[in-house]
C-alpha cells in the first residue's frame, strides 16, 4: 500500500491495486543481429539487407474468451468497451490505443504498448493492429522516415550470394489486425491479479516468395507486410 | 414563551429540513463535483429570521455512495464519508453567516478492481442569508430570504508517489471558485411549518481542465413540531445538473435530474442543543449517461450559543 501526504490531514492510499496486463512487443527473435543491422536469405535466395527497420504498433486490445464459460454480456461489454477506461484518459480497460513505433533492428529488450486494467474475465485473445504512425507515436524516429507509415525498411539486397547489392526500400501506409490467441488467462479476484503479455516476431521470411527482378514496389510491399503479419505470435510471461 | 425559546423552536423545526440540506454543502465529489441535494443553511442558520450575534456550531456525518460508469467497462463506485464543520455567526438581524468546513474520506472502486482512498480537507464554502420580507415584526408566518455563497478550492490536489495528479474521482475538492445564489421561502403555521427554496449553483473552471457541473437545487419541506423537543420532517429534494467537462470536453456521465425523498427527525434533549438524523432516498433518476447515486445517510448536532 502506498502512502502519500500531500498537504495537511490529506494523504491518500492505494488499498488494493486491482488487474491489471501490460503488453509488450519484443525486439525480433530472428534472425541474429549484428550492430544495428541484419542479414537474412529469402526462400528464393536473395540476400537482404537491412540497416532501418521500423514497424508501428497501433493498438492492442485484450478479448475474452469465446467460450461457454464467458457470459455473453461480459462478452459484449468488453468487446465494445467504451474508451476512456477512466474519465481523463484514452483508450479503456481492455485497449490499449497510444501509437508506439517499435525500432525492429534493436538486438534486445522490450518496447511497453502500455498496461490494461481489465475488468475480471477469462481472456484469450490479443488484438494486435498495426498502423500508420501519427505524429503522436511514442518513439517515432526524428528524421520523418515514420511519418504516416506503417512498415519502413532500408538496405540493400543481392539477387544471389556474392552478386551485387541494389538498394532496397520497403514502404507501406497500410493497416491490419491480427489475432494472436494465448492459454486462458483468469483474471479474478482469486485468479492472476497481473500478467505480461508480449507480441513476437521472426523477421528471415518477410521477403519469402518475393521475386525481386518482377515485383514492383507495391507489390512487394504489400507482399512484406503480410509476412510481417504472419510472423507475429504471443506468449504469456 | 421568550424570543429565544421560539428561536429554538422555530430552529429546531428547521433544522430538520437542514439536516437534509447540509448533505449540498461544499467538496462534493469530483466524480459528481454537485451531487448532492437540499439547502445546506437550514441546519446551521434555521429559516427563523436571527437576533444580533446569534451563534451556532454544528457538526454533522454524512454518507453517501455514487456509481459512474458503464458496468465492466469504465465503472467507478464511490463510498464516500464526510463531516462538516459549520460555525454560524448573524452580524445583524437580517444578516446571517455560515462558515462550512468539510472532510472527506473517499474510497473509490474500479471496474478492474482496484481500490482507492483519499482522506483530507474539501473545498471550504461561505453563505450568507439575507432576509429581505416578513409579514410580522414578532412571530411572522411568512419570511423570505435570499442565499448567496462561494465555494473555494481548498481541498489539496492530491498526488501519487510519483507526483501525478490522483483522477478526478478521488480528488476531494473542484479546484474552482463557485459562487451561489438562491431564493428561499418559509411559512410558519404553527405547529406546522414549511420551507421552500431553490439555489443555483455556477461552477468555474477547476483543475486540469475539469469543471463541475452547473446544478440547479431545490428543497421543499414540512414539518410537524410534535413536541418541544421533537419534530419530525418529510421534505422532496432535487436536483438539475448541467454538463460537466473533464479535460475540456464534455463529460458523458453528467446532467440530468434526480430526486429525493427525504424523511428526517429532530430532538432537542436539552436547551440549546439539537440532534438530528435523516436520509435521503433516491426515488426519481433521470441521470444522463451511466449515473447511479445512493441514498444519503446523516446525522448530525448543533449547539447554540
Amino acid at each position: 500500500m502506498g502512502l502519500t501526504a500531500t498537504g495537511l490531514a490529506c494523504s491518500d492510499a492505494t488499498l488494493d491495486s486491482g488487474l491489471s496486463v501490460t503488453v509488450v512487443v519484443d525486439a525480433p527473435l530472428t534472425p541474429a543481429r549484428t550492430g544495428h543491422e541484419v542479414t537474412f536469405t529469402t526462400d528464393l535466395g536473395v540476400v537482404v539487407h537491412l540497416t532501418t527497420a521500423y514497424l508501428s504498433s497501433e493498438s492492442a486490445e485484450l478479448l475474452p474468451c469465446a467460450s461457454a464459460g464467458a457470459s455473453l454480456s461480459t462478452t459484449l461489454k468488453t468487446l465494445f468497451a467504451i474508451p476512456s477506461a477512466y474519465a481523463h484518459s484514452t483508450g479503456s480497460p481492455t485497449r490499449l490505443g497510444t501509437p508506439v513505433v517499435e525500432d525492429l533492428l534493436r538486438t534486445t529488450g522490450s518496447s511497453p504498448l502500455g498496461t490494461m486494467a481489465p475488468p475480471p474475465a477469462k481472456y484469450c485473445t490479443l488484438r494486435y493492429s498495426v498502423g500508420a504512425a501519427d505524429d503522436d507515436a511514442v518513439g517515432l524516429p526524428t528524421d520523418g522516415s515514420m511519418m504516416g507509415k506503417s512498415l519502413h525498411l532500408e538496405g540493400d539486397y543481392a539477387l544471389t550470394a556474392g552478386s551485387a547489392s541494389a538498394p532496397l526500400t520497403v514502404d507501406s501506409t497500410e493497416a491490419f489486425d491480427r489475432d494472436l490467441t494465448f492459454d486462458a488467462l483468469d483474471l479474478s479476484a482469486a485468479g492472476a491479479h497481473i500478467a505480461t503479455i508480449a507480441v513476437d516476431k521472426a523477421m528471415e521470411h518477410w521477403f519469402d516468395g518475393i521475386d525481386f527482378t518482377t515485383t514492383t514496389d507495391d507489390a512487394r510491399s504489400r507482399a512484406v507486410l503480410s509476412h510481417v503479419r504472419d510472423s507475429l505470435t504471443v506468449s504469456r510471461r | 414563551m421568550t424570543v429565544r425559546a421560539r428561536l429554538r423552536r422555530a430552529t429546531a423545526g428547521a433544522a430538520a429540513l437542514g439536516a437534509l440540506g447540509a448533505l449540498a454543502s461544499a467538496g462534493d465529489a469530483y466524480a459528481c463535483a454537485t451531487c448532492g441535494c437540499g439547502d445546506p443553511t437550514l441546519t446551521a442558520l434555521g429559516v427563523e429570521k436571527p437576533y444580533q450575534n446569534r451563534v451556532r456550531a454544528s457538526i454533522e456525518g454524512r454518507y453517501r455512495t455514487d456509481r459512474i460508469g458503464a458496468p465492466n467497462v469504465d465503472e467507478i463506485n464511490l463510498h464516500e464519508q464526510r463531516i462538516d464543520v459549520q460555525g454560524a455567526w448573524a452580524p445583524h438581524e437580517r444578516v446571517f453567516l455560515l462558515l462550512t468546513v468539510p472532510i472527506m474520506r473517499r474510497e473509490v472502486s474500479y471496474v478492474n478492481l482496484a481500490r482507492k482512498l483519499t482522506l483530507g480537507l474539501g473545498d471550504v464554502e461561505l453563505r450568507a442569508k439575507v432576509f429581505l420580507y416578513q409579514d410580522t415584526s414578532e412571530m411572522p408566518r411568512h419570511l423570505i430570504s435570499a442565499i448567496g455563497g462561494v465555494k473555494f478550492p481548498t481541498a489539496p490536489l492530491q498526488r501519487d508517489d510519483t507526483g501525478k495528479l490522483l483522477p478526478i474521482e478521488l480528488q476531494p475538492g473542484t479546484g474552482s471558485v463557485d459562487p451561489i445564489l438562491g431564493l428561499s421561502y418559509a411559512y410558519f403555521p404553527r405547529p406546522w411549518s414549511a420551507y421552500a427554496s431553490v439555489q443555483a449553483f455556477f461552477p468555474t473552471k477547476g483543475t486540469e481542465g475539469f469543471r463541475a457541473s452547473a446544478a440547479l437545487r431545490s428543497t421543499v419541506a414540512v414539518q410537524y413540531q410534535v413536541t418541544t423537543w421533537f419534530a419530525p420532517r418529510l421534505a422532496i429534494d432535487t436536483r438539475l445538473d448541467g454538463k460537466a467537462l473533464e479535460d475540456g470536453a464534455s463529460s458523458r456521465d453528467s446532467s440530468g435530474f434526480i430526486g429525493f425523498l427525504s424523511p428526517e427527525v429532530l430532538v432537542s434533549p436539552m436547551t440549546d442543543l439539537m440532534l438530528y438524523a435523516s436520509v435521503r432516498i433516491p426515488i426519481l433518476q433521470a441521470l444522463n449517461g451511466y449515473h447511479r447515486e445512493g441514498a444519503i445517510y446523516t446525522v448530525g448536532a448543533a449547539v447554540d450559543f
